[in-house]
Parts: structure tokens; C-alpha cells; sequence
């Protein structure tokens, strides 16, 4: 028999708890808090990976509107990626990924349900798809309440460089999506399953668009492009098919 | 009698006849007979037959999600509490808006169109906080996340507009924090949900049915009646609170779409002409602002006796009110109460749908020098040779509208260089600084209108006699 070093009662040897004051025994302490830490400390590796996918963004937002707003538009972009990766990057080495590899996901060669030569046609359906939501959404609906502020911060120069169409069509998907599919999408799958990891780097990605001017304006059709591409991300494994969905979307959106 | 061992509600161990507690859980063995606790293992699917440990890991689960599930109730509320902020913030936007249009008129409402695009921003996140109000109870993560990210949105916009202090900047960058902490905690609820079904977001309820009399059930019914109580205090306190939040939206409601007062525009108006306003921001209380025909003809009187930017003050020194309409009598200037009544200025003004609106304004009779010197002067131009001198003695506005034409009659009847002479003028003086001079010439007359413009008499108007 041991005896509890509180209350001097004797108890079982195999007790996790002092039977007379409920004390827990020093063994079982150790043991549940090496636990609890693990636990914790992967929650809160996680949830910090996540807060810096968001707060990485708005440093840009910050520094463009107060440091940069005289410079071109083309510099003021290059911070955005650069701060973007740089977030990415620094969220993927927080949750332990280093390798570019497993934090693009698994590539195409997991067990998943969308495989194979499927993928991209799916993919270029998907960018297709979400590009007409969001196109109704803003015809029939945003228009009606944006006359002129928010649609001269949201157009798109008169004319149109070959920055832009870098910029808008190849660069801004690969980093959005490394962003929100990817260092986000490591982070919420530590937290939760994998419906609420869709719908939680939807609604991230929803947020950070909001930051062009438009708020919560923005928030709908951003959302479900956000879960579109989430969803391609799920099935697939991979962050790739939902690059290219976003890539579709956004040369859509250029060229009508 | 030999004493049963005591088997624990939460893990099914089989402890000593004298414990008090279970020594696998250590959950208090006397609270068996309490009501206060989430569910029994027995109730919850936790089949009797598990491993003792899985037991006890269960128990811990089930003691932590009583603990931490408080995370997620507090961002229940807290999305409550920004929604209603948001719904006061709309009102506040729209009563603002509605009380600029009051006094300027809704076309002179600058930066409208963005009010307009704050409110439908406003009315989203209002819409957005109240669906997280509901839906965070089903999904702790997603919007605990969309808390925090719209957190750290609106400190980002905050820092960008440079318009907080420090204790701002410090409060709202502490409540990111939090708000990112208890992305944490809302993920190990959720997980505790995941892994354990039984679990349920629920409010601890008393459970009526594990009453049991005598013996612990005294402090049992006691510790229900105290919860009772406070249910009714929280029931009272709700209710409180409801007819509190309706009296404020009804009071709201009342402030947005309550007749106006003619006091509002009066003294804004007055004010205005007082600070020397430009002619226009006092024209822009006519219905149709200063473009109309009213604020036009108001436009012209001021300059006539050069207002256009400063004039005399003035001072309220009548009023006479009905339901629909006020009329405003000013004396002009500083001194000279005793002054006639031409030195009065009158405002009138009446109710256009549900705001006040300027109808009209009764200005003093220009004070205006002698006609006579200016006959002649244009007398003088007339007969003497070319038209400059005549253009000149022109207004300018209509100097610049009427010349071309003038020119073309005048060299067509060949009075261009030189004109037939003319003398002893007709002059009949009118009201309001106007002024009429005629001239025989060729069987009809010559007839020139005048009129006083600021410091001296101008052309208005020409008329030549007919051929």
C-alpha cells in the first residue's frame, strides 16, 4: 500500500487518486500533464501558424497604405507576394514542414478521391464555375450598392501590362493558395477535421480579400470560391489542382 | 453488514467502501447523488465493459469539456454583442445621414455615396456576426477563426488609419490575442465533440429526474432551489435587458422618423449667412439647391449688392410659426435696431415631405446712387463714335451673352462706327435697384434697361427701335 503524501491515507498502488481527499498521485500528474503539454503545444503551434497566414497579409496591408502609397503599383505587389511567401513560408516551418513537398500536400500520388488525369480538367471546371458565381454575384448584387469607391480600388488598370496578367493570373494564385490551401490548411487540419479545415481557409481566404476595400462586400463570393477550392484541395491531396482552378478564375475575371 | 464497494458514475471503478473519491478519476464519489454534473457513464454509450483506463481517460474528457466549454459560449455572446453594436452603429448612420439631408438637401450631402457603401459594409458584418452568433455552437472552429481574422482586420484598418491612441491600439491588439487563443480552445471542444458524441453544447442544466431524498439530497435541493433562483434572476435579467434593447430601438426608431424642427435649419441657416458662407451653401436649402430657378435669382440679388462672400450679419428678431411653414424676420447689420423695415431680411421657410426647406428670402431694397449720370453717360456712348464705350457701361453677363448679336444688328444698320443722335431722355425709376431710359429715334424710341450692380448702374437689356 502507498500513503498519500496529503493526507496520509493509505491507497492502492495502482490508484490514480488519493480515495479519501481525491488528491492525484505524482505519477499520474506527470504523466497527464506530459500529455496535456504535447497536446497543447501542437494547438498552439498550429493556431499561431494560422494567425500568421492572416496577420502576414495585413503587415502589407499596413505597410502599403502608410510607407508605399507613392510607390508603383508594381512594387507595392512584389511586397504583397514577398510578405505573403515570407508568411507562408514562416507558418510551414512553425508546423514543422520544410519541405516544399508536404507543404504543397502529397502531391497527386495519395489515396484520394480525385485522381490522375481527372484532376486538372476538374480543376479548370471548378476556376470556370467559381469565376460565374462570382461574376452574378457582382452584376446582380454588389453593384447595387458599390457606385464608385470601392469599384475604382477593386478595377483593374485601364490598361493592362504583362506585370498584370503575371501578377493576376500566375503569381497571385500559387502564393494566395500556398497561403490559404497551404500553411492555413496544415494548421486548421492540426486543429479540426477536414470539413471544418474547407470552411475555415474559406473564410480566411474571404477575410484577406475583404482587405482590397470591398469588407464584408467581398466576404460572399470570395467564401464560396474559398470552398471550391478547398474542396478540389480535399479530394485531391494536393494544392495544385486548386492553383489552377484560381488561375482560371482570375484569367477569367481579366480577360471579361 | 457488510458495506457494498462504491462504484464510480463517471468510470465504473470499483473503489473501497471508504472512498471518497474514485481513485482511477478522482471524481467525488458523494456527488453521485448530485444533479450538477454533464451525463453518467451509463447514459452516455460509455459501455460498462470498456478498459478501466479508456474509463477514466473518458471521465478527464468529460471533466475538461465542462471546463472549457464555457470558450465557446463567451464567442456566442460576444458575436451577439457586435452584432447589436452593429445594428446601433447602422442606426446611428442613417439617423446622421438623415439629419444632414435635413439641413443641406440630399444633393448637397457630400460623401453620401460612401455613407451608403459604410452602411451596406455595416449591414453585412451584422448580418455575418448574427449567423456566427448561431452557428458557432456547431462549428466552434470556423468561426471562432472568422472572429479573429475579422479582429485582426479591423485592428490592420485601425493601425492604417492612424486614428487610435495607444490605449486603443494596445486594447484592441489584446483582444486579437485572446481572440486567436480561443481558436485553440474552440478546436480541443471541437475535438472533444468529434471523439465523444454524448457530449453536447449545452448550458449545465439540473436534471430533475436524479433527485433523490433524504441523506445528500438536502444539499441537493437546496443547491437546485439556489439554481432556481438564479434562473429566474436570469430570466428577470433577460428580460430586462429585452425591454431595455426594445426601448432603445424604439426610441431610435422615434429619433430617425420624428418631425423635424424648424429650430435646425434656422439656426444653421443663420449661421451660415453670419460666417459669410459662399452664396451657394445658403441656396442649397432651396429643394432644388442652388441650380434651381429660386437659387439662381438668390445667387443674382446677393451679387447685386456684392454678398456673394461677405455681408452684414444678421440677427433673428421675429418669428412666425405655423405647422408647415416659419417665417424668419432678421435685422441686417450690428447696430440700428431702430432702423425701417427696409433694413429687415426675411427667411421663409416650410416642411417638404419630412424635412424643413428654404422657400424663399426677402432681401432690403438696394440702396442706389442717382440714374441721371449714368443717362448720360450712355447717352454719350450712343452718339458718340464705335461701341466700346457702350459695352462697357454693359454687365458682364450680359456684355458677354448679347455682344456678338449687338454687333451683327448694329453693322447691319450701318450703326456701327457712328449712330444717329439722340437726347433728352425718358428715365422712369423702378423698385429694387431697376431702372428704364428712353429715347425718340426714327419714328419709335431707343429704350435701354438698367440696373444696380454692386457699386454703379449697368445695361441689362437694349432695345432698338423697329425698322
Amino acid at each position: 500500500m502507498m500513503i498519500c503524501s496529503r493526507c496520509g491515507a493509505k491507497r492502492a498502488p495502482t490508484a490514480n487518486y488519493c480515495p479519501s481527499c481525491g488528491t492525484p498521485t505524482l505519477a499520474h500528474k506527470r504523466q497527464h500533464r506530459e500529455r496535456t503539454n504535447a497536446d497543447r503545444s501542437r494547438r498552439r503551434t498550429a493556431v499561431l501558424a494560422l494567425a500568421v497566414t492572416v496577420i502576414g497579409p495585413l503587415v502589407v496591408g499596413v505597410l502599403a497604405y502608410r510607407g508605399m502609397e507613392d510607390a508603383a503599383e508594381w512594387i507595392q505587389d512584389l511586397a504583397n507576394f514577398s510578405v505573403s511567401v515570407a508568411s507562408a513560408w514562416f507558418a510551414y516551418h512553425l508546423l514543422r514542414r520544410h519541405r516544399t513537398q508536404d507543404a504543397m500536400g502529397a502531391g497527386l500520388h495519395g489515396r484520394t478521391m480525385l485522381e490522375g488525369a481527372w484532376v486538372y480538367p476538374v480543376a479548370i471546371l471548378t476556376g470556370f464555375s467559381t469565376w460565374s458565381i462570382a461574376w452574378l454575384y457582382v452584376e446582380f448584387g454588389y453593384r447595387a450598392f458599390v457606385t464608385t469607391a470601392i469599384e475604382e480600388t477593386a478595377a483593374l488598370p485601364p490598361s493592362t501590362t504583362a506585370w498584370d496578367i503575371a501578377a493576376i493570373v500566375v503569381i497571385a494564385p500559387i502564393v494566395e493558395e500556398a497561403l490559404c490551401r497551404g500553411a492555413a490548411w496544415e494548421a486548421l487540419k492540426r486543429l479540426a477535421d477536414g470539413r471544418t479545415t474547407v470552411l475555415g481557409t474559406a473564410a480566411i481566404f474571404a477575410i484577406l480579400h475583404g482587405m482590397n476595400g470591398g469588407v464584408s462586400l467581398e466576404l460572399p463570393h470570395r467564401f464560396v470560391g474559398g470552398v471550391a477550392f478547398g474542396c478540389l484541395r480535399l479530394a485531391s491531396g494536393s494544392v495544385r489542382p486548386s492553383i489552377v482552378a484560381h488561375a482560371v478564375h482570375n484569367a477569367l475575371a481579366l480577360v471579361v | 453488514m457488510k458495506s457494498l464497494p462504491r462504484l464510480c458514475s463517471q468510470c465504473d471503478h470499483v473503489n473501497p467502501t471508504t472512498a471518497r473519491y474514485c481513485e482511477s478519476c478522482g471524481f467525488g464519489l458523494d456527488r453521485d447523488f448530485s444533479t450538477g454534473d454533464d451525463s453518467k457513464a451509463t447514459d452516455d454509450g460509455d459501455a460498462p465493459s470498456a478498459k478501466p483506463e479508456d474509463r477514466a481517460a473518458k471521465a478527464h474528457a468529460r471533466r475538461e469539456f465542462a471546463r472549457i466549454k464555457q470558450v465557446v459560449f463567451r464567442l456566442r455572446s460576444l458575436y451577439w454583442v457586435i452584432a447589436a453594436l452593429d445594428v446601433v452603429y447602422l442606426l446611428l448612420i442613417l439617423t446622421i445621414l438623415k439629419r444632414t439631408a435635413e439641413l443641406v438637401g440630399e444633393e448637397a450631402v457630400e460623401g453620401a455615396d460612401f455613407a451608403w457603401i459604410l452602411i451596406a459594409i455595416l449591414g453585412g458584418l451584422a448580418v455575418i456576426h448574427a449567423i456566427g452568433a448561431i452557428f458557432v455552437t456547431r462549428a466552434p472552429v470556423v468561426w471562432a477563426i472568422v472572429l479573429a481574422s475579422l479582429q485582426t482586420l479591423w485592428l490592420g484598418i485601425l493601425v492604417i488609419s492612424g486614428d487610435g491612441s495607444i490605449v486603443e491600439y494596445f486594447v484592441q491588439g489584446f483582444l486579437t490575442l485572446i481572440l486567436w487563443a480561443a481558436v485553440g480552445q474552440a478546436s480541443r471542444v471541437q475535438q472533444l465533440l468529434e471523439e465523444n458524441p454524448e457530449f453536447e453544447l449545452q448550458r449545465q442544466r439540473i436534471d430533475r429526474d436524479r433527485h433523490v431524498d433524504g441523506g445528500v439530497a438536502d444539499s441537493v435541493r437546496s443547491r437546485r432551489k439556489r439554481g432556481e433562483q438564479r434562473k429566474r434572476h436570469s430570466a428577470l435579467l433577460v428580460g430586462a435587458l429585452s425591454v431595455a434593447v426594445l426601448g432603445i430601438g424604439a426610441l431610435s426608431v422615434w429619433w430617425a422618423t420624428r418631425p423635424p424642427s424648424a429650430d435646425t435649419i434656422v439656426e444653421a441657416f443663420t449661421e451660415r449667412w453670419n460666417d459669410g458662407k459662399p452664396v451657394s451653401e445658403l441656396a442649397a436649402y432651396f429643394v432644388r439647391g442652388p441650380e434651381s430657378g429660386p437659387g439662381l435669382g438668390m445667387t443674382e440679388a446677393f451679387a447685386r449688392r456684392g454678398w456673394e462672400s461677405s455681408r452684414p450679419n444678421v440677427v433673428e428678431v421675429g418669428r412666425e410659426e405655423s405647422d408647415r411653414s416659419v417665417l424668419v424676420t432678421y435685422r441686417l447689420g450690428d447696430g440700428g435696431s431702430s432702423e425701417a423695415d427696409a433694413r429687415r431680411v426675411r427667411a421663409s421657410f416650410s416642411v417638404e415631405g419630412d424635412r424643413w426647406i428654404l422657400t424663399g428670402v426677402d432681401l432690403p431694397d438696394l440702396e442706389v446712387g442717382p440714374i441721371e449720370p449714368a443717362v448720360r453717360e450712355f447717352e454719350a456712348a450712343w452718339n458718340g463714335d464705335g461701341p466700346d464705350a457702350m459695352f462697357a457701361m454693359m454687365e458682364a453677363g450680359f456684355r458677354e451673352s448679347k455682344q456678338e448679336s449687338f454687333r451683327r444688328v448694329m453693322q447691319k444698320r450701318e450703326w456701327f462706327e457712328k449712330r444717329p443722335q439722340v437726347a433728352d431722355a425718358t428715365v422712369s425709376l423702378q423698385t429694387d435697384g431697376r431702372a428704364r431710359a428712353a429715347w425718340e429715334l426714327e419714328n419709335d424710341e431707343l429704350s435701354v434697361k438698367f440696373e444696380w450692380w454692386k457699386t454703379g448702374w449697368k445695361v441689362v437689356g437694349l432695345r432698338l427701335p423697329s425698322r
